[in-house]
């Protein structure tokens, strides 16, 4: 882009910088859009399990109801408690949209469509991701309130506890790529699985360790089974108890956008990111932008978190702890072992 | 690199590491059956580890030392010195505990544990020749003693100790990372002798602040004046036996890595440190003595006389010489042998119903009473006063010969005056147990283990400890001269 | 050598969704003062207890267990943490390294199976 922009005559710095703000208008814009009908698309896939029609009057099909439900909170009073802190209560929202947001910078879209094209792209999205809990923790101090308060450790809990898993999968996927850069792990996957499948998901030893990221993706975003954090019999709202209007709204886009996120990181970590699905020539699966197939895979995943929202009853807390400390803890470090003996033994890195 | 030469001169804590982890398990599944089981089982490694870390001593040829794992470590005759002190402290600790912790009903198996995590972590200071290496050692015998000083966990008292202990501990590693990173900044190595190497030429005032920081947070684990405040409320709130393990194996530990940071990267700079040195060593000497005056708690009396004896080992570090160090190892060993004997006998008494003697009321007219611990806690008191016919002596005149030799007239001279006004409340200890009126309850009988020890310690601080005056001597200037040894 | 030009937009990107979260707060606040849905009244700024005044002040204890998960964690996430720079170096450290690291990943077990008996994984 920024060849572009030097070619309409600005200097290098100059035209790397619009380029640079148009990228991340580009990446930004787009996914607050993609939250707003990913939301829709949620509420649809519910309402089709549970024989419902679902959001059906505002727009065609009701596909403007997530727009509708924006203008309505955007409009809305801002209720800051009394008792709360308010200075971190503000902050709070602020703190989870801004990491949601900020994870996106280095996911490729292409092979030369990602924005910062860092070497230790999956450590760097690790980290900006395992910042999400502070603005849960914060939220449920501030609002100085029970049921926040509550659910904010118990948030707290299960996300650290989901995290170590998936910190150990993550090393078993950079074991195999050799690489923390997101496109390294993409092209590592060209014809890995039987030579023809582009995907990590295909191989007997990271298989397993797919489906602990996959249900571990779903804990760490508190979506059903796991969504014990706002536990609407027990907690009320959660941690968004006591949170009104746009920072009320900041919250749910925040969740959504790193829903989005885990599916993305689904299909670029198992399943061949931009690639096309198998390996072969036969119709022009390579002409086809990579972007298009990345959006397809997420589109499946999500359809995938949605689909087990609406059908998977809730885990009780014990159990949830149970899974993730005394399954997916020792299961990860066992496969961590297996796979870098495996790739040792059979001269991997040789 | 020599993979079997790095394994075998880390042989001691590899073994205690291993001994370790495998006791551990052992405890989670035994539950409280095996708790005697790893007890000895601990006292066992540990005695292996000594006797191996006695086969390096006389294996290794003076004073040539073996590097392992590219220089992170080294085993020489000072580490292997130190090491076997720590190693017969914290073996000492273990008999003297567990009839304590059983009448408190906190008598488990993670207490052997942790004591064996805490003598490997002192063994991987003491041969820490890299700044990192020395962190790692630091912390790991650091953390054992926060989780010990709070092992009596439902006593109010102990809780407030450990959190005490940790979060000034957390502070001075904090302040000893700081200085860490402004040496390594400066000097752009974490190895002692490249760091030497570094400072050749002169010492920028940027890490000459490292060095003062490292010291700050060296005193601290020492707990040398001015950061020394710690010490009273830990000793008194830990529970006696881990009270005993602090005054001892640790110091050791301690000591030997500020001797060895002190002399070997910044040998070529002694002025910078020697005043920062001679200050601590001063205000903990008088500190200790004036602090102690006042107390009615014997825990907190023998805490400030941990904190005096720390200021004389100063002293020998002040010289910054062969002759200096060599009495600073004798002055350890020697320390190490008092202050365990007299915690033992503070252990050794208990009233009838169970209640431990805490204060100068409660061990009037001991004489009387338990004539023979009376006896030997006379031994050890006037030992630790340092009158002549006993060993103390022989530590406090090692020390001040040093300093004599090494020109600090001054500062021996004043030692000398002070360590007058420290033999006040020991005597005022013989005093209250062999002069005044015996009151209260009969003393219980004791364990064998607390008996061995006492009596050890007995007959080491007496005269027939000039016995040992010859090996005693041979070894402290081995250890010494190997700490020169590159100079 | 680490090309730090490359993080460059990631800074920028920080200050647009910095700058776009701070007016998704602070704009509906405004927003709805022109519009007179602001009317803040004592109950409605009364924390939420399913219609209650609240009884007791919302900070008060809590399990000791979260303590627990908080320290285990911490110390799983770093060894995660020198997990990474290992697996990306493993063609360069060979097999030494891989022994190493299975080492550390041994006494990490064992330290796991320790919390697992003694009850610290446990919750009920």
């Amino acid at each position: 882009m920024t060849e572009f922009f030097q070619s309409l005559g600005l200097t290098f710095e100059a035209a790397w910088f619009i380029a640079t703000i148009a990228g991340i208008l580009l990446i930004a814009l787009p996914l607050m859009l993609a939250v707003a009908m990913i939301i829709y698309v949620d509420r649809k896939v519910w309402a089709a399990i549970a024989l419902r029609r679902g959001p059906n009057v505002v727009g065609p099909f009701g596909l403007l109801q997530s727009f509708a439900d924006g203008l309505k909170v955007f409009l809305q009073e801002t209720i800051i408690p009394s008792a709360a802190n308010k200075g971190l209560f503000l902050i709070a929202p602020i703190v989870t949209f801004t990491v949601a947001l900020l994870a996106w910078a280095v996911i490729p879209f292409g092979p030369e469509a990602v924005l910062a094209d860092i070497n230790v792209g999956l450590l760097y999205v690790l980290a900006i991701s395992s910042l999400g809990v502070y603005g849960v923790v914060v939220s449920g101090w501030a609002s100085n309130s029970k049921y926040p308060f509550f659910s904010a450790m118990r948030a707290a809990a299960q996300m650290i506890s989901y995290e170590v898993s998936i910190g150990f999968v993550l090393v078993c996927v950079v074991l195999w790529a050799g690489t923390f850069n997101m496109n390294g792990i993409v092209l590592a996957q060209l014809g890995h699985g039987f030579g023809i499948v582009n995907a990590f998901a295909f191989n007997l030893l990271l298989f397993p360790m797919w489906v602990v990221f996959l249900i571990s993706a779903l804990a760490e975003t508190a979506r059903a089974p796991f969504d014990l954090t706002e536990a609407e019999s027990e907690l009320v709202a959660g941690y968004q108890t006591e949170y009104s209007s746009m920072s009320f709204a900041l919250f749910w886009l925040g969740e959504y956008a790193n829903v989005l996120l885990m599916c993305t990181l689904n299909a670029i970590l198992f399943f061949g990111g931009w690639l096309p699905p198998l390996n072969i020539d036969l119709i022009p699966w390579f002409d086809i932008p990579g972007f298009v197939w990345l959006f397809a895979k997420i589109f499946f995943f999500f359809f995938v978190f949605s689909w087990i929202k609406a059908t998977v009853p809730r885990f009780r807390y014990d159990q949830l702890m149970r899974l993730g400390w005394k399954v997916f803890l020792p299961l990860s470090l066992v496969f961590v072992v297996l796979i870098s003996g495996y790739l040792m033994a059979t001269g991997h890195y040789s | 690199m020599d993979y079997a030469t790095s394994l075998y001169l880390t042989g001691a804590e590899i073994g205690l590491s291993i001994s370790g982890l495998v006791l551990l398990l052992v405890s989670a599944w035994g539950g409280a059956r095996v708790t005697r089981l790893v007890t000895i089982l601990a006292a066992a490694a540990l005695f292996g580890a000594a006797i191996f870390t006695g086969h390096l001593f006389t294996e290794l040829s003076v004073p040539a030392a073996g590097d392992a794992f590219g220089g992170l470590y080294r085993a020489d005759d000072f580490s292997s010195f130190a090491k076997i002190l720590i190693y017969l402290a914290v073996i000492a600790c273990l008999m003297i505990t567990p009839k304590y912790l059983a009448a408190n009903g906190i008598y488990r198996s993670e207490y052997p544990i942790l004591l064996l995590f805490g003598a490997v972590g002192m063994s991987m200071m003491v041969s820490a020749v890299d700044l990192i290496t020395l962190y790692i050692g630091l912390e790991l015998s650091s953390l054992s003693s926060y989780v010990l000083a709070s092992f009596a966990r439902d006593d109010v008292r102990s809780s407030e100790a450990g959190l005490k202990y940790f979060i000034l501990g957390a502070l001075a590693s904090g302040i000893l990372l700081y200085g860490m990173s402004l040496i390594y900044g400066f000097a752009g190595t974490t190895d002692y002798a490249a760091i030497r190497l570094a400072f050749i030429g002169g010492i920028e005032t940027g890490a000459l602040f490292g060095i003062v920081f490292v010291l700050a947070g060296l005193a601290f684990k020492i707990a040398a004046v001015p950061f020394h405040m710690w010490t009273p409320d830990v000793y008194e709130g830990a529970p006696t036996p881990v009270t005993a393990f602090f005054a001892s194996a640790p110091k050791v530990a301690a000591v030997a890595i500020l001797m060895r940071i002190a002399l070997e990267p910044f040998a070529d700079h002694v002025d910078s440190w020697r005043q920062i040195v001679v200050f601590a060593a001063l205000a903990s000497i008088v500190v200790g003595a004036l602090g102690a005056i006042g107390q009615d708690s014997l825990k907190r009396l023998l805490a400030y006389s941990s904190i005096n004896n720390v200021g004389f080992i100063l002293i020998g570090l002040a010289t910054a010489t062969q002759l200096g160090t060599s009495a600073m190892m004798t002055y350890l060993v020697i320390y190490v042998v008092m202050t365990l004997g007299s915690f033992t006998a503070l252990l050794m008494l208990r009233a009838e119903d169970g209640r431990p003697f805490e204060t100068f009321s409660d061990i009037a007219g001991l004489a009387t009473r338990k004539p023979a611990i009376a006896w030997c806690l006379l031994l050890l008191m006037f030992s630790l006063a340092g009158i002549p016919p006993l060993f103390g002596f022989w530590a406090k005149f090692v020390v001040f010969r040093a300093a004599v030799e090494a020109d600090l007239i001054a500062l021996a001279a004043i030692g000398i005056a002070a360590s007058v006004i420290g033999a006040f409340y020991y005597l005022k200890f013989v005093k209250v147990m062999f002069f005044d009126e015996a009151e209260g309850s009969v003393v219980k009988t004791s364990p064998i283990g607390q008996w061995i020890v006492l009596i050890l310690a007995g007959i080491i601080v007496s005269p027939l400890g000039y016995f040992l005056n010859g090996l005693l001597d041979a070894w402290s200037s081995d250890a010494a001269a190997s700490l020169f040894y590159l100079v | 050598m680490v090309d730090l030009s490359q993080y460059l937009p990631i800074l920028l990107f920080l200050f647009i969704a910095l700058g776009l979260s701070v007016a998704f707060v602070f704009l509906p606040m405004g927003v709805s003062r022109l519009t007179g849905a602001h009317q803040p009244t004592a109950e409605k700024l009364s924390e939420y207890e399913c219609g209650f005044p609240a009884f007791e002040d919302s900070r008060g204890q809590f399990d000791v267990r979260f303590y627990l998960v908080a320290i285990l964690f911490i110390v799983f996430d770093l060894e995660a943490a020198f997990l990474f720079p290992w697996a990306v170096s493993l063609d360069l450290t060979g097999w030494a390294g891989w022994t190493t690291m299975m080492i550390f990943l041994a006494e990490l077990a064992v330290g796991l199976a320790y919390a697992w008996k003694v009850g610290a994984l446990e919750w009920e």
